[in-house]
């Protein structure tokens, strides 16, 4: 564990090495070094400010418009959000059980959120830096370098999201602020054109999603130790499972375990999370830290994600990847596997078992009928819902008054989960790695690498041209300007 | 949206109605979508991203409507060219790194295509379009009536010509 990299004792004698959207538009993340004259760095820390105002942005609308409104907090996890906050509206209108065909559409649409969702990260994304290596030449390490020594790989990235979005505009009628989900159910039917038409290509998604699983696989083993060491640190985990510990995705009971794989909590019920997880503020961030209650904050901290899922479940009910889960899970005849780097092996297996199971929904006849609403009684109010986003888990909590508008709510977003074990991840990379070194591009990215490696949400905002998504600085004692990266909206570096 | 064979246009629109000045792109898609004009196909989207290079049409001009933090007047049209940047992230691309993705994936030139500069201010969660961001909107869509106002085969020299022009 790196903790003593979160607040230097000398803090006012270091330089400051600050990494940061120097956005015009609104900020989003930023990392800060301290290091001495001799760049030995005393402290690391990432501050995510993107997720200010979501709560303020909710309160006051009325709870039946909230799983709509809320797929505009990101426009990369939109169907994450609208199926966290349609079951928490469900509870809301006592009317959680729903109809076979309105559970598996759900279920479907998640699928293929998180298959096009994967498909980006680690084919445009994590790609470059896997294909090329961390410290490559920056005009090679990205997407039109993947393109050029690649464009197979590239092609495939592209229609696996593709088909992840129609999957999607089938079920909730256009790609984005789509109306699936409605309180009780969804509020159209999958056609039988629309089944045979996302059933054409479905063969052909599961084939790369193999050829994936082993790329990310290969790349793992054949880069050790680094890939073992990279940014990683034995932690707990916590993911929903099924009743009989499988993977699961739209609707489970909660589970952790600590680094040695015993279990923490079980089959905990999601409406009672707060009762497991509390959140800590620190002064420094304006994003939470959330943690086992019974644990503590200093090491109740946890993952969460494909890493987490694929280390928590007791089996993958698809079987390619299940084949793959014990691949994974026998590397290094641990019982976690605790490598940073694993998330991406672990984020392709689960890109796998969505375009299984997509098939596997398509082809039950009941993904077709048209009982698509349970009509209840509002009996509660306040709703939860919890759901396993493409990052990890995602929780709505809302309160609802007696006019029916939203007077509280409570999102911890997957990335907020991961706060603290992104935060450790950097510190390891930046005393493996950057200490005692003087900052450079590939040394920036090695930062990036680290926070890549989940695959979190820190700019949902906006992306007007021009703006300006990162820079690093770095500054003497007395705030004086000694050196300078910027990164340009273009990708260019200055 | 057109049939794609009526297409003489595909306009690409992007942007959140929710983040004050971002639902540039979101209100001038709604516009031209409420021309009904079916030479014209409307692809709207939260954000740009790669899979849009599937949205092009072969040999027909694209335009793109994003809010600008780039610009100091109301609006600006660009002509593109095909640009291997970097700018890709998980939730946005560059138009440009976009027509290089559609070449370099599909193996084919990317068509014509510019990109309309709407100037925004303010983006923050909640709130909604800023008065000097609405001013700036209806001086970009003056600009796209008239040039739908016209017959569909002009509209390529229209956008050549006027992108080769002064900001407005």
């Amino acid at each position: 564990m790196t903790a003593n990299l979160e607040t230097a004792e000398n803090r006012e004698e270091l330089k400051r090495i600050v990494i940061e959207p120097v956005s015009r538009v609104e900020g989003h993340g930023k990392v800060t070094l301290l290091a001495d004259d001799d760049n030995i760095i005393h402290e690391v820390r990432m501050h995510i400010v993107e997720f200010r105002g979501f709560e303020r942005f909710i309160q006051g609308r009325p709870y039946w418009d909230v799983p709509v409104v809320v797929q505009r907090l990101c426009g990369i996890c939109p169907v994450s959000h609208h199926l966290a906050a349609g079951k928490a509206i469900d509870r809301i209108v006592g009317a959680e059980k729903l109809t076979p065909t309105a559970k598996k559409l759900r279920e479907l649409a998640h699928f293929g959120q998180i298959l096009q969702s994967h498909a980006l990260h680690f084919f445009h994304l994590s790609s470059p830096d896997l294909l090329f290596g961390f410290d490559a030449d920056v005009a090679q390490r990205n997407i039109v370098g993947v393109i050029k020594a690649h464009p197979d790989i590239a092609l495939q990235g592209v229609k696996l999201r593709k088909y992840g979005q129609e999957v999607i505009r089938a079920i909730c009628g256009k790609r984005i602020h789509g109306t699936g989900a409605i309180p009780g159910g969804m509020n159209k039917p999958l056609t039988e054109k629309e089944k045979n038409k996302l059933l054409e290509d479905i063969d052909q998604i599961t084939e790369w999603a193999i050829a994936a699983v082993e790329l990310s696989k290969n790349y793992f083993i054949s880069n050790q130790p680094l890939s073992d060491t990279f940014g990683s640190m034995p932690t707990n985990y916590m993911s929903l499972v099924r009743p009989d510990g499988a993977l699961e995705l739209y609707d489970g009971k909660l589970r952790a375990k600590n680094q040695d794989g015993e279990t923490i909590f079980d089959q905990v019920s999601d409406q009672g999370y707060h009762e497991h997880i509390r959140e800590e503020v620190r002064n420094w961030s304006y994003m939470k830290f959330p943690y086992i209650t019974d644990i503590g904050p200093d090491t109740g901290w946890y993952r969460v994600g494909p890493l987490a899922r694929v280390n928590n479940c007791d089996y993958i009910d698809s079987p390619l990847a299940e084949e793959q889960r014990q691949i994974f899970t026998a590397h290094n005849d641990a019982p976690m596997q605790h490598a940073s780097l694993a998330y991406h092996w672990a984020r392709m297996i689960e890109l796998l078992h969505c375009a299984e199971k997509i098939k596997e929904l398509l082809n039950d006849p009941e993904i077709l009928g048209t009982d698509l609403l349970v009509r209840g009684e509002r009996r509660n109010s306040s709703g939860i819902g919890v759901i396993e986003a493409t990052r990890g888990t995602l929780f709505h909590h809302y309160e609802v008054d007696d006019n029916d508008l939203i007077k509280k709510a409570n999102l911890i977003v997957s990335t907020t989960n991961n706060n603290q074990a992104m935060n450790e991840s950097i510190r390891r990379v930046a005393e493996d790695h950057l200490s005692g070194q003087e900052i450079t591009e590939p040394l920036l990215n090695n930062i990036e690498v680290a926070i890549r490696a989940y695959d979190p949400c820190l700019s949902c905002a906006t992306h007007a041209v021009g703006k300006m998504p990162l820079s690093v600085e770095l500054r003497n004692t007395r705030g004086e300007l000694l050196s300078r990266l910027q990164k340009n909206s273009n990708g260019s570096i200055e | 949206m057109a049939a794609s064979s009526d297409a003489a246009l595909t306009v690409f629109a992007w942007g959140n109605e929710s983040r004050g000045d971002d639902a540039i792109g979101a209100i001038l898609a709604s516009r031209v979508i409420d021309l009904g004009n079916a030479a014209i196909n409307v692809v709207e989207d939260h954000q740009l991203n790669i899979e849009h290079v599937m949205d092009f049409e072969d040999g027909v001009p694209a335009l793109f409507i994003d809010a600008s933090v780039a610009i100091d007047t109301a609006y600006k049209l660009e002509k593109l060219s095909p640009f291997g940047d970097a700018s890709i992230s998980t939730h946005s691309i560059s138009p440009s790194a976009l027509l290089e993705l559609y070449e370099q994936t599909l193996g084919k030139p990317a068509p014509d295509a510019y990109l309309l500069h709407v100037r925004g201010e303010e983006f923050e969660l909640g709130d909604g379009i800023s008065a000097s961001t609405k001013v700036a909107v209806d001086r970009a869509w003056k600009f796209l009536d008239e040039l739908f106002a016209g017959p569909c085969e002009s509209w390529a020299e229209a956008l050549s010509s006027a992108s080769s022009g002064e900001a407005t």
